[in-house]
């Protein structure tokens, strides 16, 4: 009986000790047990008073005598985390595929953007090519493109994004001051398609409203038809509507607005419709205040250190998007681009707002894996984020 | 269907024929050709694009109204400015021009 309330990694954990060996683990007690008369052992233990339970450093001896306890329910090993802050990334689930060992690895995700900087630590070994469209070279002298890279592809321990193994081939086609022409967005697409890339961001765009045939979604398009699938921003121009821009109104790429990670719309997301009456945009992921890389030099957003800054934006929603769909494509690398969008679509958490402001809901990394709709009740943990402990408790029965 | 050119636009290139304007000029037929046809009448020709078969070029309004009339001409459309959309970044039309 006291060996089932002992969670199967702490079970592995004794195993393979010895008696004496220490483990830190995480009890939890009887709901109507006073704090007083929580059964403790070991060194160190810490009690918490919003949540029945207490941390403390065991002895396996000291672990069976507690679960032994009619007073302990349950004993789990305290592993050790890593924080996978922001909280976006674990909001859509992305954590849970990468429990799958998929983190986008193999995967080529291009960036198409102000550039990037590639002396940053957390894309270490994966900037795979860059190349400037700008006459400014292609470092990052804005900070826009490579906070953007960090949400897709960061493999920070602090600030990790959605697809840490993919990646990344770096356009440079917006100026210092974030701008460019469209001429230059179309000429980093050229490059692109030519890259070993399955995926391409644009995190850009212009004024609505529009109709989709304008050169740049046309071209967004036509990289769709080269099996590439296109990201793009819906724009920042709502809560109007029809105030979707280009790129964000071609027809084949996935139009991403903004929401919050706690699933409110972002006010200023572009709505739909389209000039020509098409719904946008498709899916809505977290876009307020993300928590990113930060380039050298750059103060772009607000900047909590060196190394990293907080933006908001659709802008910072459609990274998301990139990482998921790299993550995706690690998993099911037969998928095309519409099957991938599909897919994302029929999986996203409807939110129950006008599909002009929702596209069809928030897009969710672990149930577009799975393939199912989201369920009504709480999904699986992250497992390996930063949880707060009282959510640890309430999934892990 | 694409729209050969926006009303509006015509009517700023008719209203301004001395001005010189950035375009996309997308075109049918060889490229190479098309390159060389553009330069004869007169446009700068920055860049030329694969996805959508056009070119990036600068010239007068009154060259751009010459070029409505060449058949292997499939639209003409401002090269309009695109921001970064985060919500610091400079809004559209405040850039370039």
């Amino acid at each position: 009986m006291s060996s089932i309330k002992i969670a199967a990694g702490l079970a592995n954990a004794m195993s393979s000790s010895t008696a004496h060996n220490e483990h830190r683990v995480i009890v939890r007690y009887r709901a109507d047990l006073t704090i007083a008369a929580r059964p403790l052992a070991g060194k160190s233990p810490q009690q918490f008073s919003l949540i029945p339970a207490a941390a403390m450093r065991v002895t396996s001896d000291e672990i069976q005598h507690l679960a032994a306890s009619t007073d302990v329910e349950r004993v789990w090993l305290d592993l050790p985390v890593h924080t996978c802050l922001d909280v976006s990334a674990p909001s859509i689930h992305a954590p849970q595929v990468w429990q799958s060992s998929y983190t986008g690895h193999g995967v080529g995700i291009a960036v198409v953007d102000t550039g990037i900087d590639p002396g940053h630590p957390d894309f270490a070994g994966r900037v795979a090519a860059m190349e400037d469209f700008t006459g400014e070279g292609p470092h990052d002298n804005h900070g826009h493109g490579t906070h953007v890279a960090g949400i897709a592809a960061g493999d920070g321990t602090r600030y990790r994004g959605v697809a840490p193994g993919a990646s990344l081939y770096v356009a440079k086609v917006l100026h210092s001051d974030g701008s460019g022409y469209m001429s230059e967005v179309i000429a980093g697409l050229d490059w692109a398609i030519q890259q070993d890339v399955r995926v391409i961001n644009l995190s850009l765009g212009g004024v609505g409203p529009c109709d989709g045939t304008d050169a740049l979604s046309t071209a967004c398009d036509a990289a769709v038809d080269h099996g590439v699938l296109v990201c793009v921003a819906a724009g920042n121009f709502g809560p109007g509507a029809s105030t979707v821009g280009p790129p964000g109104c071609a027809r084949r790429p996935l139009t991403v607005g903004a929401c919050t990670s706690q699933e409110e719309i972002a006010h200023f997301s572009a709505r739909g419709p389209t000039a020509d009456g098409r719904v946008k945009p498709d899916v809505l992921l977290p876009g307020v205040d993300i928590v990113s890389c930060r380039a050298q030099g750059t103060s772009m957003g607000s900047p909590i250190d060196a190394l990293y800054t907080r933006a908001s934006g659709t802008s910072m929603a459609t990274p998301h998007a990139s990482g998921l769909i790299a993550l995706l494509l690690q998993a099911f690398p037969e998928l095309s681009p519409d099957q991938v969008k599909q897919r994302i679509m029929d999986t996203a958490k409807d939110l129950g707002l006008e599909a002009n402001a929702q596209g069809e809901g928030r897009a969710d990394a672990y149930q577009a894996y799975v393939g199912t709709m989201p369920p009504s009740e709480p999904s699986p943990p992250p497992s390996g984020c930063l949880l707060s402990l009282v959510q640890l408790l309430r999934l892990q029965h | 269907m694409v729209q050969r050119i926006d009303p509006a636009l015509e009517r700023k290139l008719r209203e301004h024929p001395n001005a010189v304007v950035r375009l996309i000029v997308r075109v049918t037929g060889e490229a190479t050709e098309a390159r060389s046809r553009l330069r004869g009448l007169g446009a700068v020709v920055h860049r030329s694009f694969v996805l959508v078969p056009g070119f990036a070029v600068s010239c007068s309004s009154s060259t751009a109204i010459r070029l409505l009339r060449e058949p292997w001409v499939v639209s003409i459309e401002e090269d309009r400015v695109v921001s970064a959309q985060s919500r610091a970044a400079r809004r559209p039309g405040k850039g370039k021009s």
